[in-house]
């Protein structure tokens, strides 16, 4: 299902009276703790087999935002539709609610049943289906999180590691068959090789076919895995294109708080003490193949100002 | 489960109030409650509501705020006075129907503890609307501490009292996170409390319990490594002193415990 956002904005603390909206002292990045709003005039459109990025400083209101996909929230002004659908009719987040998956932040705190399996169990049983059904949607979620069915599902959650504990909060979403997941900072806490299982899981259920979206603070999983990246500053829609356009403008990011994954600040270093990169974007498999290129070709030519050059370049690269 | 007020949430300032010696304000607040209690007449509540909003004013709280900040507990008063209507009898009878009756007393009643309890309400949420609760605990710590003589441990006490307040907004505050993840998953908490009630419940309440816990096992963690060891030697940063602000509250609050007791005479 497609979600478009029309000039969303949310705000805590409702403004009884509008004149509450004064310019309070403006804080470096994220949101002043008595802002008004939380979010502020949010437009985009989440399309169909999307991975779609939210990036954005703590507090910059990226949970916020991710609350107004499936009805938790409501916005205070503007609009949330669903498939063309506003999100304000009952009917419509109902069904907002069953086709799409918000994993919240750290979401092993909300597990709660007396065995793996229960937990799991509980969104499809929620959803009215049947125990044959449900024993199929357990089976099959906790394929997906590549747990072992026979050796965890009749576990306490307590018992397992933090690691594991996640992937069974996971596998809880998963078992409603959403259409659209949403992820708040799913690596947060993890160690790197949990976290790079995780994110090879989340490419997986992307290829096949979920419409994904991620928040996250890291830029270099953001660039890596998204098809378009929204940025959020202070609840305000700071940037949104794809991974080649926000990265782009490294300046700006910076301003706000955020930086640029690894290889494009490699990249930006690079073009400005002189090595000349055509394109304005890299990740990190473009960018050596560019640098082993340049290398390769300033050896034919024995060119020494500019072998000196790519010397440099391999110096950074080491480092 | 969008707004969760809580009672008496602190509201910071700098009125005379808020800068009284939090033990002082502890103190003159108890001592309000009662003299709302020695109040006998609509006269004496008159004068105590006037005594209240003065202090309201002089704490430069609106009303509305304050009205707010009581919130749900406005409940409790209006359960109260409907007890009073049905249940005290006497005088005219207003209205009748099979064993329900209203009589005059039964109203003159319930218009009276509704107005009372409104202003017992009103009086302790401005205690906790202008004092943090650092400094209430603080205050119970130093009003206790005679009694450890007697084997009672004021310092622990007060230091429980302030970590629970401390975390009630943070569990309040998760508690509805939990909601919102729990929504997510498709529970259906309106739904009729036979049907499937029970796993809606401890989906809620367990996560809650284990994230206490987990609170407390950090908290316990974090004090030990700062070599927390109780009350025994501890020096204060901010010691309290009474200050002639406090000396005029208690005036005020003196003249307002004579001037009720002396309209309880008022025929
Ligand atoms: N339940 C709440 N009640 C009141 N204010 C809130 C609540 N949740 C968030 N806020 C405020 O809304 C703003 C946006 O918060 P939000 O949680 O959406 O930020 P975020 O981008 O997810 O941050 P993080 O990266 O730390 O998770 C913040 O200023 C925060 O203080
Ligand atoms: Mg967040």
């Amino acid at each position: 299902m497609s979600i478009t956002f029309e000039g969303v904005s949310y705000s805590y603390h409702p403004p009884a009276k509008k004149t509450a909206q004064t310019a309070a002292a403006k804080p470096a990045w994220g949101n002043a703790p008595d802002s008004v709003w939380a979010l502020k005039d949010i437009n985009f459109t989440l399309e169909e087999g999307e991975f779609f990025g939210i990036a954005g400083h703590t507090g910059s209101g990226k949970s916020t935002l991710i609350q107004h996909m499936n009805g938790l929230l409501q916005p205070h002004s503007g609009r949330v539709l669903v498939d063309g659908r506003d999100i304000s009719d009952k009917k419509t987040a109902t069904r907002a609610r069953a086709g799409v998956g918000l994993v919240f932040q750290y979401p092993e705190h909300q597990l709660f049943a007396a065995t793996v399996y229960d937990d799991v169990a509980f969104g499809p049983r929620n959803l009215g289906l049947g125990s044959e059904e449900v024993d199929a949607c357990v089976r099959e979620a906790l394929a997906s999180v590549a747990l072992d069915f026979d050796t965890v599902h009749e576990k306490n959650p307590f018992e397992l590691s933090g690691g594991q504990q996640r992937r069974v909060a996971f596998a809880g979403v998963l078992a409603m068959k959403p259409t659209t997941l949403i992820l708040d900072e799913p690596v947060a806490g993890l160690d790197p090789a949990a976290r790079t299982d995780f994110l090879n899981l989340i490419k997986n259920l992307h290829a096949s076919g979920l419409t994904v979206v991620f928040v996250s603070h890291s830029m270099n999983n953001l660039a890596r895995l998204c098809d378009r990246i929204l940025v959020l500053k202070e609840g305000e829609q700071f940037m949104l294109g794809t991974p080649e356009e926000v990265f782009a403008q490294e300046a700006s990011l910076k301003a706000i708080g955020l930086g640029v994954p690894s290889a494009q600040r490699m990249a930006n270093s690079l073009r400005q003490a002189g090595v000349a990169l055509p394109e304005s974007f890299y990740d990190t498999a473009r960018l050596t193949h560019e640098l082993a290129a340049l290398y390769q070709g300033h050896h034919g030519s024995q060119d020494s100002q500019d072998s000196r050059d790519s010397h440099d370049s391999h110096d950074h690269q080491s480092t | 489960m969008q707004e969760i007020a809580i009672f008496g949430r602190y509201l910071a300032g700098t009125s005379p109030v808020h800068r009284m010696d939090p033990r002082a304000k502890l103190l003159l607040s108890l001592f309000v409650l009662i003299v709302i209690f020695c109040a006998q007449s609509f006269w004496g509540l008159a004068l105590c509501a006037l005594f209240v909003a003065g202090f309201y004013v002089i704490a430069r709280i609106s009303l509305l705020q304050a009205f707010k900040s009581v919130g749900w507990l406005f409940f409790i008063v209006i359960i109260t006075a409907l007890f009073n209507v049905f249940f005290v009898q006497g005088g005219t009878v207003f209205f009748a129907w099979g064993f329900i009756q209203i009589s005059e007393a039964g109203v003159y009643q319930a218009a009276f503890m509704g107005c009372r309890l409104s202003l017992l309400l009103l009086s302790m949420s401005l205690l906790t609307l202008t004092t943090t609760s650092l400094d209430i605990t603080d205050a119970f710590e130093y009003l206790f501490t005679p009694f450890t003589r007697f084997g009672l441990p004021a310092h622990e006490l007060a230091m429980m009292m302030g970590i629970a307040l401390r975390f009630l907004p943070q569990f309040a505050l998760e508690l509805q996170t939990i909601h919102r993840a729990q929504l997510s998953r498709g529970a259906n908490f309106s739904s009729s409390p036979l049907k499937g009630g029970v796993p809606m419940i401890t989906s809620l309440v367990v996560p809650l319990f284990t994230s206490a816990f987990r609170h407390a096992e950090t908290l316990a963690a974090a004090m030990d490594s700062r070599c927390y060891h109780g009350g025994t030697g501890r020096s204060r940063l901010h010691p309290l002193r009474y200050t002639s602000l406090d000396r005029n509250a208690l005036i005020v609050v003196v003249a307002m415990l004579i001037l009720v007791v002396a309209s309880n005479f008022i025929p």
